[in-house]
């Protein structure tokens, strides 16, 4: 048993040693990362030569953004084109995505404040569930694998959530919000030492989200990667040079489509406590 | 066996993922225990356990961050 | 050479493409901006397109589901409030029916009690007059059967007697005499 296990074992091992050798001989060493395939990647690699390709390779992100804009468009453009009072498919699912959200966002701000503050929150999370999940067609590529697209994201909130504050607070109470609103002596002595602390959790707030749903979403794509890799290597080790692998990525494909949608969840989740941290108290409890 | 830098890096991730591992069975189970207490306020609970879940779950997300940066 | 740390290679082999793609590449800044830029138009799109139209007519439909509650709720109460009006209305018929019958019974118990007591006058008044008129014949009839009587008396006696007797004499026997048969 345990002989067979290691005979196996040092199969798989060589097999994924000699894909390695491969793919190493084939494409430059740091040219390939364990993600699925893009499209951008690919032009890249067929011309090598080409400046454009690679530019577009360098910008890869912002293509993929740019087509799940034309995506969003195309779809929610559809879907509120003969809007009537009696749903069809599209806009019954476009409202279905719409009012969940609603009541998600709503559930935490109160009524009127969630709706107030839902187009921005909404749009967040429909741009972000897009980015992650569009990893999972072939040939294209989370943007929001990318730190920068999701630390662009998260100065997005951050900037909301600070002029939601002055704007909602003043800007005295904003300051007073900062030194963690004292209501004794004791609250104003420890002034001094609360406020700095507000002022950095501030800053770490957005850094958190950019971090969180970068690393998610790239822990993902590393893993469907890892998983396709392992796959080629496993009919490689029978087949040399075997071009079609086994599908050991699919199931993280489900757990893909799960996590991306709980992250872009929570990254909207996030913005929302954010926002209600910043709402005016007396305001927010009378609502709740 | 001598431990190298890369070792230790992904013990590190390990550890981090055995933390968060026990604070997220706790905090879900504890969810799941209010959720049967109270159907009623299932769907508050559940925003309350994803946003906690999201807290604690990124802490692996850290330490894996900073081993692909510093790795 | 262990699975993992193949995994942790081929990661590791994508963090330095990582690194080398965005050193090579534009800057952070101008991509970052073009991001911020990209969320601002998909805030725009989907404002214009999602969140004006979609939510609208959600909430139209729910005012309009909320105004044809409140509408079937009205009518019915309109039809429940109809209902008892009605009822009332043919109670208060039914009632005035009662009343002008027994009003009109009365009226007609009167008549008729009117028309019994004219019909009895009346048949006692001809009954009275009947007997006076009775009394009347009977009484003429006995003068004339009694003078009838005195004067055949007379005759007779006169026959039977003949002898001449005195008339006033005479007419106070007879009268005597038939005064006894009378009380008699």
């Amino acid at each position: 048993m345990s002989l067979l296990h290691t005979a196996i074992q040092t199969a798989v091992i060589q097999a994924a040693e000699h894909a390695a050798d491969q793919a190493e001989t084939v494409h430059e060493a740091v040219s390939h990362p364990p993600e699925l395939p893009n499209f951008v990647h690919m032009l890249h690699e067929i011309f090598p030569g080409s400046s454009l390709f690679r530019f577009l390779w360098q910008i890869q992100d912002i293509i993929f953004i740019l087509i799940i804009i034309g995506v969003i468009t195309l779809f929610f453009r559809s879907a509120s084109r003969n809007i009537s009072m009696v749903p069809k498919r599209l806009q019954a699912l476009a409202e279905m995505i719409l009012e969940g959200l609603l009541d998600i966002v709503c559930g935490i701000l109160g009524e009127k404040e969630g709706r107030r503050y839902f187009p921005f929150l909404g749009s967040l999370f429909i741009f972000i569930i897009c980015m992650n999940w569009f990893g999972l067609i072939p040939f294209m590529k989370s943007p929001s694998s990318n730190i920068l697209v999701t630390a662009s994201l998260a100065i997005c909130v951050f900037c909301y959530v600070q002029y939601t504050a002055v704007k909602r607070l003043g800007v005295k109470g904003f300051v007073f919000h900062l030194m963690g609103e004292p209501k004794d002596l004791i609250g104003w002595l420890m002034t001094p030492l609360f406020l700095p602390l507000h002022v950095l959790e501030e800053l770490i707030k957005p850094l958190s989200l950019a971090c969180r749903l970068y690393g998610n979403v790239y822990g993902e794509d590393v893993l469907l990667g890892v998983g396709m890799v392992l796959g080629i290597a496993a009919v490689a080790a029978f087949i040399p040079g075997t071009i079609i692998g086994f599908p050991l990525h699919f199931p993280f494909v489900l757990l893909a489509i799960l996590l991306s949608a709980i992250q872009a969840l929570v990254f909207t989740l996030l913005a929302t406590v954010y926002i209600s941290m910043v709402l005016p108290h007396e305001h927010h409890e009378e609502e709740e | 066996m001598q431990l190298d830098a890369q070792a230790a890096y992904h013990i590190g991730i390990g550890l981090a993922a055995i933390g968060s591992g026990v604070g997220l069975g706790m905090a879900v189970s504890r969810a799941m225990e209010a959720m049967g207490r109270q159907p009623e306020a299932a769907g508050r609970i559940q925003t309350g356990m994803i946003i906690g879940a999201a807290f604690i779950e990124a802490l692996t997300i850290y330490a894996l961050i900073s081993s692909f940066i510093r790795g | 050479m262990s699975l993992f740390e193949l995994s942790m290679l081929s990661a590791r082999a994508a963090i330095a493409a990582e690194e080398a793609h965005a050193g090579e590449g534009p800057s952070l800044l101008p991509q970052m901006i073009t991001v911020i830029v990209c969320f601002l138009i998909v805030y725009w799109i989907l404002k214009r397109f999602a969140f004006g139209p979609i939510l609208g007519v959600i909430d139209e439909r729910a005012g309009k589901i909320e105004s044809d509650l409140k509408r079937s709720e009205d009518a019915r109460r309109q039809a429940e409030a109809d209902r008892v009006e009605a009822e009332q209305r043919l109670r208060n018929i039914e009632e005035e029916a009662r009343v002008k019958m027994q009003a009109m019974m009365a009226d007609a118990r009167e008549l008729a009690d009117a028309v019994r007591q004219k019909s009895h006058k009346d048949a006692a008044d001809m009954l009275e007059k009947a007997r006076k008129n009775i009394e009347y014949e009977t009484e003429k009839a006995r003068e004339v059967i009694k003078t009838d009587i005195v004067n055949l008396t007379v005759e007779a006696a006169e026959h039977l007697i003949k002898e001449k007797l005195d008339d006033e004499k005479h007419r106070q026997l007879i009268g005597d005499f038939i005064s006894r048969i009378e009380r008699n």
